[in-house]
């Protein structure tokens, strides 16, 4: 399995917990919303740790510069961050509404973000790194290490 | 691969897909007018004048006016490409596309021919230059990517429906021109089956299983539906042209074609049925409403063939322009106008040292509710077009009435929306 299978199969992942998350504020069953929520933030933590630690510096470091793709990634990576903090707050103040309106913009968001990894960035390092399993070995190490 | 992956960054200044998405409505607003004051006497014949100005308000100030504006957004964000100089390039565009869809309908509506080899020209450059610059364009995006090349083959459909529609109108302006009712046909097929259809199912492959978390499309459908229907189209184009006469083979051709729009309109509403995410959406009522009319179009389409009943003609393009596209790209605006805001709101930078004020979500750039209103207003418009294929006497001044209502007040979402940022980046941050 390359990069690009591994990494996309991550993202709907994350996806499938959003889901859980949001259907049970959506149910009202705060409880299960925030149990939901905790496991989503701490995988999308992981996904971005895997690709800020490993995936961009050596993809970095292939290309001989840090200008470019990664550069975008990680820029919004903090706009994603920004709107985990919101969701984070509207879950402890369990205010529906506001949950609602920046789970929808993080979806939106998520989802653009996500389709230029998986279209564009993934697909580049499957090419460009010459042994990608060991790149890969490595952001798996680094999860289960944490 | 350089060139696709640096463009991660880019994405066109607001202004380029707004002038195109603030404009369409009131081209739509356009339509009604002229229906209004035409009334029932409008759907007496296809051929009438003023019927044909409002279809092309519709199909090139509506349609086409979004489905550029969104391609020249949509290219950088789902294929990772731009077009270069964006801004001189989409204004460009829009003047010759609004000039020339105002020529043409003008054309019909005040017997002044000479302004056809106008509209023509003006259509021509627009269309096929649009077309042309965009395929360059996504020469450098990824191959093998399912919308792009969806995309691609609605292109060449949509240049197809061009030539044929600007030989149409200078026609009008030449006489020596061959006049062929034949050719409209060609050229209306083409739009509908061919331009339309074809995109709306490369858009839907890649946006309903990314917004509305469903399963893929089959790969079958990604792969070969779009193709398929090219082929067909083809197949009957050329049956149409030299065997007109035997009915039985053309009608097998269109059969065909109605078979691959069912198949892409079923596999959608099952995938939408097996959505993950529980909160009601607006975009998901419209692709359900627009998947329902295009169903309701081809079986409306099926009883033409064995009846002879003059409101079973006009329908099946009734559903297919206010019912399927208009709803599809529509639903589309609810999901990209927002987003782009809120984008743009986020990248502004007030500047060294003042404090941004927080960027609302998008809920808050169009209220939900906002949205369900129009939704409720452009169903009921649809019904009163229905309605009016069978009594134009009493429902079509109504059904012109309802689709100016509900144009307005999707024109006062999307200005709301941009007062919104506007007001937004210009206030003073403490």
């Amino acid at each position: 399995m390359g990069i690009t299978d591994h990494m996309t199969d991550d993202h709907k992942h994350c996806d499938k917990l959003f889901l859980d998350t949001e259907n049970a504020v959506s149910a009202g069953d705060w409880e299960t919303a925030r149990n939901a929520g905790e496991n989503f933030f701490q995988s999308i933590e992981n996904h971005f740790a895997m690709e800020e630690q490993i995936l961009f510096p050596e993809f970095e470091q292939s290309q001989g510069s840090e200008m470019g793709p990664t550069q975008v990634m990680r820029y919004e990576h903090e706009q994603i961050r920004g709107l985990l903090a919101a969701l984070r707050q509207a879950l402890e103040a369990e205010d529906r509404d506001e949950f609602l309106g920046e789970a929808e913009t993080l979806m939106i968001f998520m989802q653009q973000h996500n389709a230029k990894e998986e279209m564009i960035l993934y697909p580049m390092a499957d090419q460009v790194f010459s042994d990608s399993a060991q790149v890969l070995a490595k952001m798996q190490s680094l999860i289960e290490n944490e | 691969m350089r060139n696709a992956a640096l463009s991660l960054a880019q994405t066109p200044p607001l202004s380029v897909p707004l002038l195109f998405f603030l404009s369409a409505p009131l081209f739509a607003v356009a339509c009604g007018l002229i229906l209004l004051w035409t009334g029932a006497d409008a759907f007496s014949s296809r051929w009438h004048p003023s019927l044909l100005a409002a279809t092309h308000f519709l199909t090139l100030g509506y349609l086409a006016m979004i489905m550029i504006g969104a391609l020249q957004q949509l290219t950088p964000i789902l294929m990772g490409v731009q077009i270069s100089h964006p801004v001189i390039f989409s204004r460009i565009i829009f003047i010759l596309l609004s000039t020339g869809t105002l020529a043409l309908t003008s054309g019909w509506l005040w017997p002044f021919t000479g302004v056809f080899t106008l509209a023509g020209s003006l259509l021509a450059v627009a269309i096929i230059g649009f077309i042309l610059v965009l395929l360059l364009t996504l020469r450098r995006a990824r191959p093998g990517h399912a919308s792009v090349y969806s995309a691609r083959i609605a292109l060449f459909a949509f240049s197809v429906t061009t030539l044929l529609g600007v030989y149409l109108v200078l026609g009008y302006s030449w006489s020596s021109l061959l006049k062929l009712p034949v050719l409209t046909n060609i050229h209306m097929t083409w739009g509908l089956l061919g331009w339309v259809s074809l995109l709306i199912m490369g858009i839907a492959y890649q946006v309903i299983p990314m917004f509305q978390i469903t399963p893929e499309y089959p790969s079958y459908i990604k792969r070969h539906l779009t193709l398929f229907m090219l082929f067909v189209l083809s197949g009957w184009t050329l049956t149409y042209i030299f065997f007109h006469e035997k009915e039985w083979l053309v009608n097998l051709m269109a059969t065909i074609l109605a078979i691959g729009l069912l198949i892409f309109l079923l596999t959608t509403l099952q995938l939408l049925s097996k959505r993950r995410r529980h909160v009601p959406d607006i975009t998901l009522n419209f692709w359900r409403l627009s998947m329902g009319c295009l169903l309701f179009s081809i079986m409306v389409w099926v009883l033409s063939l064995n009846l002879t009943y003059k409101p079973l003609n006009l329908l099946p393009g009734i559903l297919m322009i206010t019912g399927f596209a208009m709803s599809a790209v529509t639903g589309m605006l609810y999901k990209i106008i927002p987003f782009l805001i809120w984008l743009h709101w986020m990248n502004y930078n007030p500047g060294e040292g003042k404090k941004k004020a927080r960027v609302p979500n998008i809920k808050k750039i169009i209220p939900e509710q906002h949205g369900h209103n129009h939704f409720r207003l452009h169903s009921l418009m649809l019904l009163l077009f229905c309605l009016a294929a069978f009594w134009p006497d009493y429902f079509l001044r109504p059904a012109a009435l309802s689709l100016i209502i509900s144009s307005l007040f999707l024109w006062k979402n999307i200005y709301h929306a941009l007062q919104l940022y506007r007001k937004g980046i210009s206030s003073d941050p403490l």
